[in-house]
């Protein structure tokens, strides 16, 4: 079992004058199951690229990769690699849609890499023959149907179901090892998990050695035998799975496994973040471009009295309506009350056009200082739900009341008030900044009728708060890492000093050590603006720490909802214990 | 907060540069300078005052006295073919600024009102492009009589249409971007989005689109002049020169050259520059921004 399939010897990959990975050692035996777990910039996925040979034309890579049997592999030609891709090195990527042609039904492109390792379909007997081993592999990943899965085109294929067809494709010639660089980060919860128990199912029994790329060390957890953490494109530590959970050495593995764990530091009850070893003269990073933040306030640190939680409850099995979340004798920021929402899709102009019902009348109430998570999978309703909320999106029927006042059927010019009171903050801080916006625009366009001083005094002021330096007003977004978009998304948000932020799965792109960071940053800002949160997410996890109250979302209608405790200690609904047995464990290594 | 690791810097992506020389962009830029150059130069000295005829020296070879020879009315065709800029680069220029001041607004507003509005004003713009531009400046000749400014309407007016899909289709990209929802979320109106975030992304689509529609306008112009709907004599044009030289085809073919080698150049520097143009600002190919 210890012979060695790949070693990687003294890895340098550099773009430019740049060194992003700086002399990276790998062995990978046959059969082993290893994790290359970095944060976004480690240089995770240009290793994994460099072990395929599919960096970019302007990185190069330096060293030695020595695959057993065929010698170093780095400076060979397109040809050369062509004969190992898809043979003896397979790859699995993290966007299936990308990763698949949209014009060719997946049979035929599971049978291509068939026939490419083959010699070619000469034949015709040989096209037939690889067709029905494109069938058997497509039975194998358990795609229901096979037959008609391989005749269907790949957006006619769930997400789950297009990385199942992914896998098949890779393990088509029982390659001897697979690369998969986030294979799972796309899909939701419940399919991640049922992607992994597949994966690992099938790198057993052919026996591959697999070398799985992620940020996730939940899933890690799940599927490799031997880890590698790599920071800065530096391995800081490497060892067997257990030892380096249970017993990590470097003080950058223990934070980022407290992070991840979203671990609370018992004295502050904050969230433990990630401390900055790295050497300050750091080449990756010139420290002129932004300075360092000025240092924070000294803040209270208990947190403010929670509101009495509201009950516990299930949807009826009846499905009939029942006003979650009620509250008694105060009155409620957000009340929400039968709310559905249909879409018209349009068929073309031949075929009929279809009704999606994406919300199926969703009632809840929403009291002041409450911090309200709603968690679900991708199509249960939850961003319809929220973009309602928000006034950016009308209801079909129903209401909904912010402070009283009813948004839905109001035109954009009467919502004016609703603005200052409701703002969001989107996933992905890179889409929701204009990239061709200095900061203090971006930060100031809620802002309406102030002077250009006062403008410019809030602006920096709110920057402050979110840990941005005055410097920051007349750079552009793409100066700044993802966390610290996210912060000026914040301050964004909080120009207008709203009563309620709805965050619409804040900090689900940013990475754990980050995430950690804004989480406490925005339980710093609910006390400091005395503000009401709904906060949108798939990750259990992060709703279960940022929530006090949670309601579990599934097909258009809210299933369960309760304090976050309860709910989570104590599922009523089946659909809710479904989905918090599907969470990738730290502890289940 | 004792830690701010997320607040180091975003790594700078590493761009390498495509601005070599004998890129498109360069060459191209140097054309395009070249010919206006030539065009402002034009204006305050040419070799030879280029409208002024003489019987005696038709249809001479180039000699250092007429370096590119004379015409059928013993013109100097060098004077003429500089002289001959002016008129392709003012009427590119206007026709342009026109297609996009009837465009940009048009396509603006086809994607941001609903559906249904913004359906049937593509299907005006449809309509309008159907139209063939050449069809519209003889209509418009038949009216108002040919020339210059029929010439730059008729253009600017059949390029409108063109402008007006691409800038639509920009449109639609960004205001599906979160940064357009956050500032209808900021209680913004239609109109500041179409400012402040429409606009400056889609810039670079629209550079390129200007630089592309000036090198059709410049080819379009030569096409009228020489059908006798653009610019009358006696104003050097190389369209006109290039319809007036047809008649010695065969006696002094030569003549016939310069003013077409003139067209075919500034074509094709504002082909280059657009192109090198669409490298450079053509999102898709911004990764890594």
């Amino acid at each position: 079992m210890s012979e060695a399939l790949l070693t990687v010897q003294d890895l340098r990959i550099h773009s430019g004058e740049h060194e992003l990975v700086h002399g990276l050692d790998l062995t990978i035996d046959r059969g082993e199951r290893v994790g290359l777990i970095g944060e976004s910039g480690s240089g995770k996925s240009l290793t994994c690229l460099s072990l395929m040979g599919l960096l970019p034309d302007a990185v190069t890579a330096t060293g030695t990769v020595d695959l057993a049997g065929e010698g170093d592999l780095l400076g060979r030609s397109e040809q050369a690699w062509s004969r190992l891709r898809g043979d003896r090195l397979a790859m699995v990527f993290q966007e299936p849609m990308t990763a698949l042609n949209p014009l060719m039904r997946v049979g035929a492109q599971v049978a291509e890499i068939i026939d490419l390792h083959r010699g070619g379909g000469r034949a015709g007997a040989g096209r037939r023959d690889s067709s029905a081993r494109a069938v058997e592999l497509l039975a194998g990943v358990q795609l229901p149907d096979p037959a008609r899965a391989a005749h269907a085109y790949p957006h006619e294929l769930s997400g789950g179901q297009r990385q199942r067809v992914m896998l098949a494709m890779a393990m088509a010639n029982t390659p001897d090892l697979l690369l998969a660089d986030e294979p799972t980060t796309a899909l939701d919860a419940t399919v991640q998990g049922q992607v992994l128990d597949l994966m690992r199912a099938q790198v057993r029994d052919a026996g591959t050695s697999l070398l799985f790329i992620t940020h996730d060390l939940g899933v890690v957890a799940s599927i490799c035998d031997r880890v590698l953490i790599l920071r800065h494109g530096e391995v800081v530590e490497t060892g067997e799975i257990d030892r380096v959970f249970s017993a990590p050495q470097h003080p950058y593995t223990k934070a980022l496994l407290a992070a991840s764990a979203l671990r609370t530091d018992p004295t502050s009850g904050r969230l433990v973040t990630i401390i900055d070893t790295s050497d300050p003269s750091d080449p990756s990073g010139p420290a002129d471009s932004v300075d360092r933040a000025p240092a924070p306030v000294a803040r209270p640190a208990v947190r403010p009295t929670v509101p009495t939680p509201g009950p516990h409850e299930v949807i009826a099995a009846d499905g009939s309506s029942l006003v979650f979340n009620r509250t008694a004798g105060v009155a409620p920021l957000l009340a929400v009350t039968e709310a559905t929402r249909t879409y018209t899709r349009s068929g073309g102009p031949l075929g009929r056009s279809v009704r999606v019902e994406a919300l199926k009348g969703v009632s809840f109430d929403v009291r002041p200082g409450q911090r309200f998570g709603i968690v679900g999978e991708s199509g249960c309703g939850k961003s319809t739900l929220l973009r309602i909320l928000t006034g950016l999106d009308a209801a079909t029927s129903g209401s909904v009341t912010v402070e009283g006042r009813e948004i839905v059927g109001q035109r954009d010019s009467r919502l004016r008030w609703l603005r200052s009171a409701v703002q969001i903050v989107f996933q992905d801080p890179m889409g929701s900044l204009d990239p061709r916006m200095r900061v203090l625009d971006i930060v100031s366009e809620p802002l309406r009728g102030v002077t250009r001083d006062e403008r410019y005094e809030r602006v920096v002021e709110l920057l402050e708060q979110v840990g941005l330096p005055r410097s920051a007003t007349d750079r552009f977004p793409h100066q700044f890492s993802g966390g610290q978009r996210q912060r000026i998304a914040i301050a964004r948000a909080l120009i207008t000093r709203p009563r309620l932020l709805v965050a619409d799965e804040a900090v689900s792109a940013l990475d754990v050590s980050v995430r950690a960071q804004v989480l406490n940053l925005l339980d710093d800002l609910m006390v400091e603006h005395d503000l009401t949160m709904v906060f949108v997410s798939h990750d259990l996890h992060v709703v279960r720490h940022a929530c006090d109250t949670v309601a579990v979302m599934n097909a258009g209608r809210i299933v369960e909802c309760g304090p976050t405790q309860a709910v989570f200690d104590n599922p009523l609904h089946r659909y809710t214990a479904e989905l918090l047995r599907a969470v990738p464990r730290l502890d289940a290594a | 907060m004792t830690a701010t690791p997320d607040l180091a810097p975003a790594a700078r992506p590493a761009r390498p540069s495509r601005r070599t020389l004998g890129s498109p962009l360069i060459v191209g830029a140097c054309l395009v300078g070249f010919v206006v150059l030539v065009a402002l130069v034009s204006l305050v000295w040419t070799p030879m005052d280029p409208v002024a005829t003489d019987a005696v020296n038709r249809l001479q070879p180039p000699s250092s006295e007429h370096w590119f020879g004379t015409d059928g009315l013993g013109r100097d065709i060098a004077s003429q073919t500089m002289a001959g800029a002016r008129v392709p680069l003012l009427v590119g220029a206007v026709a342009v600024t026109l297609s996009f001041l009837l465009g940009v607004p048009y396509g603006i507003l086809a994607a941001m009102t609903d559906r249904g509005t913004g359906r049937w004003l593509m299907r005006w713009n449809d309509i309008v492009q159907a139209f063939p531009p050449l069809l519209l400046a003889i209509i418009l000749a038949a009216v108002f009589g040919g020339g210059t400014a029929t010439a730059m309407v008729a253009l600017g007016v059949g390029a409108a249409p063109g402008v007006a899909r691409i800038v639509r289709s920009g449109t639609r990209q960004v205001l599906s971007r979160e940064y357009a929802l956050a500032a209808r979320a900021a209680g913004r109106g239609p109109l500041y989005t179409a400012v402040r975030h429409v606009l400056p992304n889609i810039r670079g689509v629209l550079i390129v689109q200007a630089s592309v529609g000036f090198a059709i306008a410049v080819l379009a112009e030569a096409a009228l002049s020489f059908l006798g709907l653009g610019t009358p004599a006696p104003t050097p044009s190389w369209g006109r020169m290039l319809q007036e030289s047809q008649a010695f085809l065969y006696v002094q073919p030569l003549v016939i050259l310069w003013p077409g080698l003139a067209v075919a150049i500034t074509v094709f520097g504002f082909n280059l520059l657009g192109d090198g143009l669409r490298d450079r600002y053509d999102p898709r190919m911004e990764v890594s921004r």
